[in-house]
């Protein structure tokens, strides 16, 4: 019960760090995802502020991305790689501000959109109108606006992860 | 249109939830779950393991010691080799076993004499008496010839100091 509180609470928020640490990389981060939530399991203790907890779950996250890479450098490329990536690391562990960065690049890539996309897009998310209203208005069906939604969504989190890549390329 | 860090909270958890699907979600929450438990169940076998070692160990170093002594289990004897020799193994002796010898002073020599007088018996020169005559050779002598067998006589005298022997004329 406290592992599914625990989990419900930080899941998400481990995922966006390591989705900024892991430079965008899906599969590094989940890879290093599961391996933070198994150091959890076995170094959990009891802290007296969140503040301090949080800081230890990315000091495990990190580590656990740490491990992940080094189990596929193979070749001097990749090795090249994670040396740059530990800066991303690095960065990342002192700004500790993963969200700010995944805000900022959805606010860009929200304002790249076209006009028809970005006014769908905030009409759901910043006027905080529902499905039906959207439809109604824009006469459609409500399946419809979801799977354009969805769309919608995935074309951002793309762009979001391929500025992060091209960050940690760079 | 105005928005804040909140509406962008709410749309950058679904953008995120669809790199992390709630399968995905569910999935990796069954997976830790399971290695949790798995690493629970492999630290009490763990625990019970090095218990069991313990009381092994300690068996084995307190039982012995309380139950009564055993026979000795007799030990490999080797197979007899018949050989055609027999080995005997010496020890140098001891310095006081050792029996020496020293020379003589001169004044311990014993030589024999050569001034010894030489008596020789020659054959022929006797002759064998019967018991009269006997008898006659000691007749100042009072005495008894006994017939102690077949073939041997005893001469007894009747004083005992003839006995000791006396000179004959």
């Amino acid at each position: 019960m406290a592992w599914r509180t625990f989990y419900d609470a930080y899941f998400d928020r481990l995922w966006r760090y390591l989705l900024v640490v892991a430079a965008g990389q899906e599969d590094a981060a989940r890879e290093a995802l599961q391996g933070a939530l198994v150091r959890v399991t076995r170094h959990i203790k009891v802290f007296r502020d969140e503040n301090v907890f949080w800081s230890w779950l990315t000091v495990l996250a990190r580590s656990a991305f740490a491990d992940e890479s080094k189990k596929h450098r193979r070749y001097f490329l990749f090795l090249d790689r994670f040396t740059r990536q530990a800066s991303v690391e690095l960065d990342a562990a002192n700004e500790r501000q993963t969200d700010e960065r995944l805000k900022s690049l959805l606010e860009r890539h929200v304002a790249l959109l076209p006009p028809d996309e970005r006014e769908l897009v905030e009409q759901k998310y910043f006027a905080r109108r529902t499905v039906r209203e959207i439809a109604n208005e824009l006469q459609m069906t409500e399946k419809a606006v979801e799977s354009k939604l969805s769309r919608l969504r995935k074309k951002l989190k793309d762009a979001m992860l391929t500025d992060l890549n091209d960050e940690f390329q760079d | 249109m105005m928005n804040s860090k909140t509406d962008y909270e709410q749309l950058l958890a679904e953008v995120l939830a669809e790199a992390a699907p709630t399968g995905y979600r569910d999935a990796m929450l069954g997976e830790t779950l399971h290695r949790a438990r798995r690493r629970r169940r492999w630290r009490q076998t763990r625990r019970a393991a090095a218990w069991l070692v313990a009381l092994g160990l300690g068996g084995i170093f307190i039982l012995p010691r309380n139950l009564p002594p055993r026979p000795a289990a007799s030990a490999p004897v080797a197979k007899a080799v018949a050989q055609n020799y027999q080995l005997v193994e010496s020890q140098p002796l001891p310095a006081s076993a050792f029996v020496a010898t020293q020379p003589l002073a001169a004044g311990q020599f014993i030589t024999p004499a050569e001034t010894v007088g030489v008596v020789s018996t020659s054959s022929g020169n006797y002759r064998v008496i019967n018991d009269a005559e006997l008898l006659a050779l000691v007749a100042s002598h009072p005495a008894a010839l006994i017939r102690t067998g077949p073939r041997s006589e005893e001469l007894v005298f009747a004083n005992p100091e003839d006995q000791k022997g006396f000179p004959l004329n």
